[in-house]
């Protein structure tokens, strides 16, 4: 009898807590929408209807309204640079031009002065400089931002903060006198672990036989570290990508949108800067790799917002 | 990821949740109908985007208010946003 009194009243316990911990979902939702999409697909077995969450339309306006208006630290001290090309004659490369966006609405435009090197002008007749700067990425890292000469040949780290710069010396596997390497993709990141800056570039050895033709070599992956301010060749187990927009660099990654011609996929590829691996994540289910192919030139990737 | 369909002149943008992941992908944005906006150019501090639009000019388009900002013709013929978050640091100070 007594045992049964105990069991009786364990029972109402339970009812009460649960009871207590019935929070109503309007307060669920709001405690949600604060986390980030990783978060949120993990919790998604804790509850049914937190698996359904990206279904609800009122949970997806609020998801929305926290993504774009939260305050986070990332964006203190940051600031919107604008980058413009000019056309200037055909079969010169084209100068480039730098400005602050600042204020409310971004209104008010001031030119920067990029680093004053003087390299690669623009019209090899002419011996000023006055080319610019192409920039690799879409935004600075750790405040430093990568340039590349109108010429495609000099890389260079800039801190327009500091105005301080260094040209990167050009890679030895550039340098033989026949050798040389076609580069079509470069990039730039922080190597936490060793606090360095690399850059890594992506190109097919191309060698000159006199004057007898051209031999197109392998491609081959090289990767700059400015702490021991040389270039070494890394062996990365990636196939030859088509790489097709900007790089966004986040948190030890740099990430671009990619297609396999070959195998007719299209995914995010992504580069580790301290392990020097790359990972893949594929691209939405709801886009196959026709359709990503049709609108491929139009595929951008941007750094919109950080809920982490 | 943003995806310009320019059929039905809509913007899909999707967020990635984990690198790596299946299925990671999220749509969190649809724009829809922006008929006089070219193409995207890149994205601001906030929900800011930065367009072209057809008659050459830039304006930027809110994602929160779906609000438009007219920047008026900048001369240029490609255009990049690049976001610089200020570093006083020497990035050669760890090589003394």
């Amino acid at each position: 009898m007594k045992n049964s009194a105990a069991v009786i009243k364990a029972t109402n316990e339970k009812v009460k807590v649960r009871k207590q911990s019935h929070i109503p979902n309007d307060l669920f939702f709001f405690v949600l929408s604060k986390l980030p999409i990783k978060s949120l697909k993990r919790f998604g077995c804790v509850r049914k209807s937190w698996s359904l969450l990206f279904d609800n339309l009122y949970f997806m306006t609020m998801y929305r309204n926290s993504f774009l208006t939260k305050n986070h630290p990332y964006y203190d001290n940051t600031s919107v640079l604008l980058h413009q090309t000019f056309r200037t004659y055909l079969q010169e490369p084209e100068p480039y031009q730098l400005q602050t966006l600042s204020g409310e609405r971004f209104e008010n435009r001031v030119k920067l002065d990029w680093p004053s090197v003087k390299l690669d002008p623009i019209n090899l007749h002419k011996e000023e400089y006055d080319s610019g700067f192409n920039i690799i990425g879409s935004g600075s890292v750790h405040g430093n931002i990568c340039l590349l000469c109108a010429s495609q040949e000099n890389i260079i780290l800039w801190n327009p903060s500091t105005k301080e710069f260094k040209l990167i010396p050009p890679s030895p596997f550039d340098s033989e006198p026949y050798w040389g390497v076609l580069i079509d993709h470069r990039s730039f990141g922080y190597d936490r672990v060793r606090d360095d800056y690399k850059v890594m570039c992506h190109g097919q050895v191309i060698q000159e036989y006199n004057n007898y033709g051209i031999y197109e070599g392998p491609y081959i992956w090289e990767i700059y570290s400015l702490r021991s301010n040389s270039w070494r060749k890394i062996n990365v187990d990636v196939e030859n990508n088509h790489m097709d927009c900007e790089q966004v660099y986040l948190d030890g990654l740099a990430h671009w949108m990619c297609s396999h011609e070959r195998r007719n996929e299209a995914y995010l590829l992504s580069f580790d800067w301290n392990n020097e691996v790359f990972l893949t994540t594929p691209i939405p289910s709801y886009m196959n790799y026709y359709y990503f192919q049709k609108y491929s030139p139009l595929v951008d990737l941007v750094l919109l917002s950080l809920l982490l | 990821m943003i995806l310009n369909d320019i059929d039905t002149s809509t913007l899909h943008i999707s967020i990635i949740g984990e690198v790596g992941a299946k299925e990671s992908w999220i749509k969190l944005f649809i724009v829809e109908s922006l008929p006089c906006l070219s193409y995207p150019i890149g994205a601001g501090k906030k929900g800011n985007m930065l367009f072209k639009k057809e008659d050459g000019g830039l304006v930027w388009f809110n994602l929160n208010t779906q609000t438009i900002q007219d920047l008026g013709i900048i001369e240029g013929r490609f255009y990049k946003i690049v976001i610089h978050k200020e570093s006083f640091h020497p990035f050669e100070g760890a090589n003394a």
